[in-house]
């Protein structure tokens, strides 16, 4: 039970063949409505491996219900969104594995620093035992908060959390990236640097959709931009 | 011709500066906090009379007398009741740094606390209300417990004066550590044994700050109680790590790696690791002697209460990933699994403190056999189970605002893990002695199917609860 690593997870373990394979995210109309209350009025979508779309739209218009369909934490009350073909629900280990999403805020451990939370995470996706803190100290250089690694949740500022929380999503594998206003409470030169990772992700076959109100951001990540309406 | 206006003379002490600032906050409306006193206290007693004897008669009635007679009289009896008496003031003393007895409104902080006033007489009012709140309540519960004694003939009338006076010490005491509490949770300033019991220096070594954040306290914290969301009342008065910021997480298993991220946690609270170890180790304890004939359920009850709490202060990862439910996954393993993989930390702990205090019981107590080591052990599985019925209750399917009987359906719902632990500890070990080993076992090995089973499926609800 505790000397294996990838026998034991339940998840498909990253990296293989699979990761190679091309994978297609599509919404055909989907929408969703609580008692007769319309989140989200029905919008199609589809994104590849390579490609990153970009949703925008003014606050309320439903981009995070969207977002959420996608990771498939919500059931649309119309239309369908698929996983290569396949339906979306994090239930199956099968969606957990592929989509990665930051929507909302993720609760950390309080009692476990930065870097830990990474190794922890990349402990359970079943990333190679001698590597996982180099390739954490990586991350976290390359968002530049390798200085705030030892850390704890509680200890860092609105910014710094809102990277942490970028950096537990960004470090476990994925092949889908679902990320609902990325750029907010960063400042300029971060910003830049989250873009160039978000462009590094795609140009490694990752499949990204992104909520964001930023035009530089926008203009450098996104191939295709939908317009989300308000209901 | 001017004339000089005639000026009023102006309030020139603290305390009417202070009762002209009160007069304005009622809006000159008349002092009603006297009489609310008086209410409040004539309740207590009533409820004291009503619920408290019959229930404090029905306790000494089910502990057996004889055997009370027997184990708690002299000494051993005078070394109980300090230790129980103690251990209420450093609860005190805790419950003093998280909310202590002076806890005024935030406005009357923020304007009148402020001022030049003297500190001691801006928070006098509400340490006195405090402080003759804690002397009722020991009074009453020494007269309670007396009075149970009397009626359930376990000692004679006298015991009543004894029992009472000690209680008011007793409530005395407390106050007194709740607001060294208090006073000691602001890390600078006078705050040594020199201000215990005494409330002028005391409440002039209250920072404002601190008073702030335990009145901002008090207002979450409430709404938490009033909403039945206890989950956000413990969030708010957890402390946060700072230890063994260098110590850091190995890589391992999946699965191993969720049980060492709980074993770091307790390395880095090890307020959490001592008093769980402290806990199970009385819990385990008195569940060995529980299984020698002869003696009362009451230390089966207590062990199993104790075991039940001192497993918790183990389980923070557990009731973490219950917080965490709802939010997109980031951990590898299944939300079930990984469920499972937060009680392994805590159920290896529990496994050696139980084998380790069956041990000790068996080498120094006549009487106990090789069930005194393995019947706290085999509780393993019950207290799991609970504690995965606990982490996992989300929040009440009704709230304390609802019509009807609210208040006692919120307390059953909240309860639910912690009586099914106590039913099937109790009676399983009252079988043991009072029938066949295999009856105890085929109870215990029931209860604890039924608590992890419904512990599983609570796991299961909350993690799709959210998709709808």
């Amino acid at each position: 039970m505790f000397a294996r690593r990838r026998h034991d997870t339940t998840e498909p373990p990253p990296g293989g063949s699979e990761s190679a394979a091309p994978i297609r995210l599509e919404a055909t109309g989907v929408g969703k409505h609580i008692d007769g209350n319309v989140l989200l009025s029905p919008i199609d979508l589809a994104v590849s491996s390579g490609e990153c779309v970009v949703v925008r739209g003014e606050n309320g218009s439903g981009k995070t219900t969207l977002l959420r369909i996608l990771a498939g934490t919500l059931e649309a009350s119309e239309g369908s969104a698929t996983l290569d073909g396949g339906s979306i629900d994090e239930r199956h280990p099968g969606t957990r594995a592929r989509v990665a999403a930051l929507i909302g805020y993720p609760t950390a451990y309080r009692d476990l620093t930065v870097v830990d939370h990474l190794v922890l995470i990349d402990s359970t996706w079943g990333g190679a035992i001698g590597t996982a803190d180099e390739r954490a100290d990586d991350l976290l250089v390359s968002l530049e908060i390798d200085h705030l690694s030892e850390r704890f949740p509680h200890e860092l500022s609105s910014g710094q959390q809102h990277l942490f929380h970028l950096a537990l999503v960004l470090f476990r594998p994925s092949r889908v990236l679902l990320l609902d206003e990325p750029e907010q409470r960063l400042d300029t030169h971060k910003r830049g640097l989250l873009t160039e990772s978000l462009v590094a992700r795609k140009a490694a076959g990752d499949a990204l959709v992104v909520a964001c109100h930023d035009p530089e951001m926008t203009a450098a990540i996104a191939d295709r931009v939908i317009d989300v309406v308000a209901p | 011709m001017s004339s000089t206006p005639t000026q009023e003379a102006g309030p020139t002490s603290d305390r009417e500066r202070l009762d002209q600032a009160r007069r304005v906050i009622r809006g000159g409306l008349p002092e009603e906090g006297n009489g609310n006193v008086v209410y409040a206290a004539y309740v207590a007693v009533i409820a004291a009379l009503t619920y408290g004897v019959p229930a404090s008669r029905a306790f000494f009635m089910f502990v057996d007398p004889a055997w009370i007679s027997r184990h708690l009289t002299g000494a051993q009896g005078v070394l109980v009741v300090g230790v129980l008496v103690a251990a209420v003031w450093l609860v005190g003393h805790r419950l003093g740094s998280l909310r202590g007895p002076v806890v005024p409104d935030l406005p009357y902080l923020d304007h009148v606390a402020v001022s030049s006033l003297d500190r001691a007489v801006v928070l006098r009012r509400w340490w006195r209300l405090s402080l003759l709140g804690c002397l009722i309540g020991g009074l009453l519960t020494g007269a309670v417990v007396g009075t149970g004694m009397v009626v359930a003939d376990v000692s004679s009338p006298w015991a009543l004066l004894p029992s009472s006076l000690g209680g008011l010490v007793a409530g005395l005491g407390f106050a007194g550590s709740w607001l060294w509490g208090q006073v000691r949770s602001w890390p600078t300033g006078p705050r040594g044994a020199s201000t215990v019991l005494r409330g002028a220096r005391s409440l002039r070594a209250l920072h404002h700050v601190g008073l702030r954040t335990q009145s901002s306290r008090a207002v979450t914290m409430g709404g938490a109680v009033l909403a039945g969301d206890l989950r956000a009342a413990r969030l708010d008065v957890a402390s946060p790590s700072t230890r063994l910021r260098r110590t850091r997480l190995r890589a391992r298993g999946p699965v191993a790696v969720l049980a060492g991220r709980d074993l770091l946690g307790l390395r880095r609270a090890p307020g959490a690791l001592v008093v769980g170890l402290v806990l199970v180790a009385a819990g385990c304890w008195s569940l060995a002697h529980a299984t020698i004939p002869g003696v009362p359920n009451i230390v089966a009850f207590v062990g199993t209460v104790s075991c039940y709490l001192g497993y918790g202060a183990w389980s923070e990862g557990l009731r973490l990933q219950g917080d965490n439910a709802g939010t997109p996954p980031l951990i590898g393993l299944a939300y079930g699994r990984e469920a499972l993989a937060h009680l392994v930390t805590p159920s290896v702990l529990y496994s050696a403190v139980a084998l380790l205090t069956g041990g000790a019981v068996v080498l120094t107590t006549p009487g106990a056999g090789f069930a005194a080591v393995v019947w706290p052990l085999a509780m393993v599985a019950l207290v799991a189970g609970g504690h995965l019925m606990a982490a996992f209750r989300g929040l009440p399917p009704v709230s304390l605002f609802s019509p009807g009987s609210a208040v006692v359906s919120v307390a059953f719902w909240y309860s639910r893990p912690l009586l099914l632990t106590i039913i099937g500890g109790v009676a399983a070990t009252a079988l043991l002695t009072r029938s066949t080993a295999s009856n105890a076992l085929m109870v215990l090995v029931l209860a604890s199917y039924a608590a992890v089973a419904f512990g599983r499926r609570r796991v299961r609800l909350l993690d799709e609860g959210h998709r709808t």
